[in-house]
């Protein structure tokens, strides 16, 4: 045993093909059983640090690696990666499961020590019953929630019982209730003994567990927190920070229902849609929605908030002309839209941006939504102008994929702006950004209502509703509630 | 669940893939092949309803029977001159590659990953095959997945064959689709590494597999079918 349960002394690390230190000349300790946050935006060296940490630099992630690591004890760079004795959580819930059903994913860490079958299922059973998973045994991955989802990710890591547990935004992708739950099995954790460090945007559900907070910016470690003196910053001061806001976890814009030019909602009922799952015969449902009578204001920015499975994706690719149900009215005032005019009129920005962009560079994929335009009776912007209003112009010929998750959506917003259609439905645009870049996709919401655009914006982001928000409704299970 | 009844081992499975692909090949026109063929042509179309894939099983049905009858009446009928020849040998491709490809299908849709590995350890295979095996069953859903998500995401944004063109259309679909699913593999080759797989240990999974009443009836059908065509 060491005193330390992780050190860093004067590590530096750039990956290969990229010339600046994704960190530069670390010094950090971290006592066992400690709680550490890593904040600070994107491209800081959070994640960087992270993977030192579990040991995927050097042995996934090559480049040049200075200074010395020491993990438990252990240097990660002489050692096999599944010597240390550590358990990492992703940020994307997708991707992380190497099985097909949960309680073969709970037991796979597992298996892989070796331990004889006995010994596999009382730990599958003990992780299942600390984290409260009894429901979710013996369902394919492919029919859970992302929040249900990160749980059995965390089972999984839990029933190894590493000794430091490594997070890489775990709540990226996750609404309100889930996270609270992720924060109850990190708090288990932390009661435990373990060691657990996690890097984070969103900060609130993690504020009272911190036993420290250290913030990085340009891969250097600017300050360090103790958690008393973070918990003692308002969201002012984080903010200055370049932080995400720790405090605000209650909505607060609200307004009366909407006057003037409005689109119309009425009768709307989206029925509960499965799918067979491989290998298992659990459906996936698709949640269904039950909307009588609801007004989107034209030409302004509409939040819909609602947890996970509240049917706001559905409803967006209702809008969107992607579903068929028959039931269901949409108005704009004169007369109403069928699916295929939905379809042809509003654009929808899907969950997932990196399905979306086609070409080779920004220029193209703005050119490419101008080109397939049909008639509008909107003020249409040139490409250029287009790329100057969205802040675009320093990386017209990227490639889409090369840019940040931010500046992606920036791009969305960008192909929508030029498709000239005269509704536009988000769903999720700020999942997983930081302040700087939820600040950026903002502005491009008011970009698009300011240009004449009817903005709906699917969400549970609550900081995206303070900061461009005309009207926020609430879908509860499906059902219009007052928010 | 009634559905659990009609999942085979790994195994079973596997070895029927196999066994069914040589019958559909070498079995001539004797009266004992043509009978060895229509058991195991009417296996897979048995296990997918038991599956619950009744659509599957009626498409899959209609399609081997008029094949086979065609391939078969053919041989006797010649008033067609040289286009019954081509009918016949298309008739004849469609009857002996489609149950083979019928029976991958359900291989794909009813065996589990921790099932596969758990049955691929058992009967002594190295990790070597193993976990790439594993890691093809794993991911064909996800192609599924992510190809979905990327036709959805071109007709949000109004990309149709026939605005774009052919050329223009397969790069929209197939670029987006390749980056998704590479970007996919390489998180989860990171979670399964920093998850000990590689541990040099023998490893022992709790997926339950074996012998099932199923798997009896499977393997009893598949011997009368061998029986009857070595017979006859």
């Amino acid at each position: 045993m060491s005193d330390s349960a992780v050190r860093l002394s004067g590590v530096s690390f750039s990956y290969s093909g990229v010339e600046s230190d994704s960190l530069a000349k670390l010094e950090l300790s971290l006592r066992p059983g400690e709680f550490v946050v890593l904040a600070g935006p994107s491209g800081s060296g959070k994640t960087t640090l992270t993977r030192l940490i579990n040991g995927l630099i050097p042995h996934y992630y090559e480049g040049s690696l200075l200074g010395q690591v020491v993990v438990d004890g252990i240097d990660p760079s002489a050692n096999a990666l599944w010597r240390l004795p550590v358990g990492s959580v992703f940020q994307n819930p997708r991707a992380q499961f190497f099985t097909t059903d949960t309680t073969s994913e709970i037991a796979f860490g597992v298996e892989n020590l070796g331990l004889p079958t006995a010994e596999i299922l009382s730990r599958v059973e003990e992780a299942i019953s600390a984290m409260g998973l009894a429901d979710l045994r013996d369902r394919s991955v492919f029919a859970l929630s992302g929040g249900e989802k990160q749980r059995v990710a965390c089972a999984s890591v839990a029933a190894v019982r590493p000794a430091i547990y490594v997070l890489d935004e775990p709540s990226a992708n996750l609404d309100l209730e889930s996270t609270r739950q992720l924060r109850e099995i990190m708090a288990g954790w932390k009661a435990g003994g373990a060691t657990v460090v996690v890097a984070e945007h969103r900060l609130g559900f993690l504020r009272d567990l911190a036993d420290r907070v250290l913030l990085f910016a340009d891969g250097q470690l600017r300050t360090e927190f103790s958690g008393a003196d973070f918990r003692s910053l308002n969201d002012e001061q984080l903010h200055q920070l370049g932080l995400r806001s720790a405090w605000g976890e209650t909505m607060t814009a609200t307004q009366g229902p909407p006057g003037g030019d409005c689109f119309e909602i009425t009768g709307l009922r989206c029925r509960h849609r499965s799918t067979h799952a491989p290998g298992l015969s659990a459906p996936r449902p698709e949640d269904a929605v039950h909307v009588d009578h609801l007004r989107i204001p034209k030409g302004k920015v509409t939040v819909l908030v609602g947890a996970n499975g509240s049917g706001k994706t559905t409803l967006a690719t209702w809008l969107g002309g992607l579903r068929r149900d028959r039931e269901g009215r949409l108005n704009d005032g004169r007369r109403n839209w069928n699916t295929a005019e939905r379809r042809r009129r509003v654009f929808l920005v899907l969950q997932d941006v990196n399905h979306q962009l086609f070409t080779e560079s920004v220029a193209e994929e703005i050119a490419l939504s101008a080109r397939l335009a049909g008639p509008t009776g909107l003020p249409i912007l040139s490409e250029a102008e287009i790329m100057e209003r969205l802040d675009l112009v320093a990386v017209a010929d990227r490639h889409p994929m090369s840019l940040s998750t931010g500046q992606k959506q920036r791009v969305a917003v960008a192909t929508a702006l030029a498709s000239g259609r005269e509704v536009v439905v988000l769903d999720e645009p700020t999942a997983g950004l930081d302040l700087h870049h939820m600040n950026a996709v903002a502005d491009a919401l008011r970009v698009l209502a300011d240009s004449g655009r009817t903005v709906l914006v699917a969400t549970h982001d609550i900081e995206l509703v303070a900061a461009c928000a005309d009207l926020v409704i609430r879908l509860d299970h499906g059902i219009l509630t007052p928010v | 669940m009634a559905r659990e009844l009609f999942r085979l081992d790994p195994r079973t499975t596997l070895l029927l893939v196999a066994v069914l692909n040589v019958v559909m090949f070498s079995a001539g026109f004797a009266a004992g092949a043509g009978v060895a063929r229509m058991i195991f042509m009417t296996i897979p179309t048995v296990l997918a309803v038991g599956l619950g894939r009744w659509l599957a099983a009626l498409g899959y049905t209609t399609l081997v029977w008029l094949a086979f009858s065609f391939e078969t009446w053919s041989l006797d009928v010649w008033w067609l001159g040289g286009l019954n020849l081509i009918l016949a040998g298309l008739a004849s491709l469609v009857a002996r590659l489609a149950p083979g490809i019928f029976m991958a299908y359900i291989a794909v849709i009813s065996i589990r990953v921790g099932e596969l590995m758990a049955g691929l350890a058992a009967i002594h295979l190295p990790r070597l095959v193993i976990i790439p095996a594993a890691v093809i069953l794993r991911f064909l859903p996800t192609v599924r997945e992510e190809s979905a998500s990327v036709q959805t995401a071109m007709s949000a944004r109004g990309l149709s064959l026939t605005r774009v063109g052919p050329l223009a259309w397969l790069e929209y679909r197939l670029i987006p689709l390749i980056m998704s699913t590479l970007r996919c593999g390489e998180e989860l080759s990171q979670a399964a590494l920093t998850r000990g797989l590689g541990r040099p240990v023998r490893t022992h999974r709790i997926a339950r597999i074996g012998m099932r009443p199923v798997d009896v009836l499977t393997l009893g059908a598949m011997v009368t079918g061998i029986g009857v065509w070595i017979v006859g």
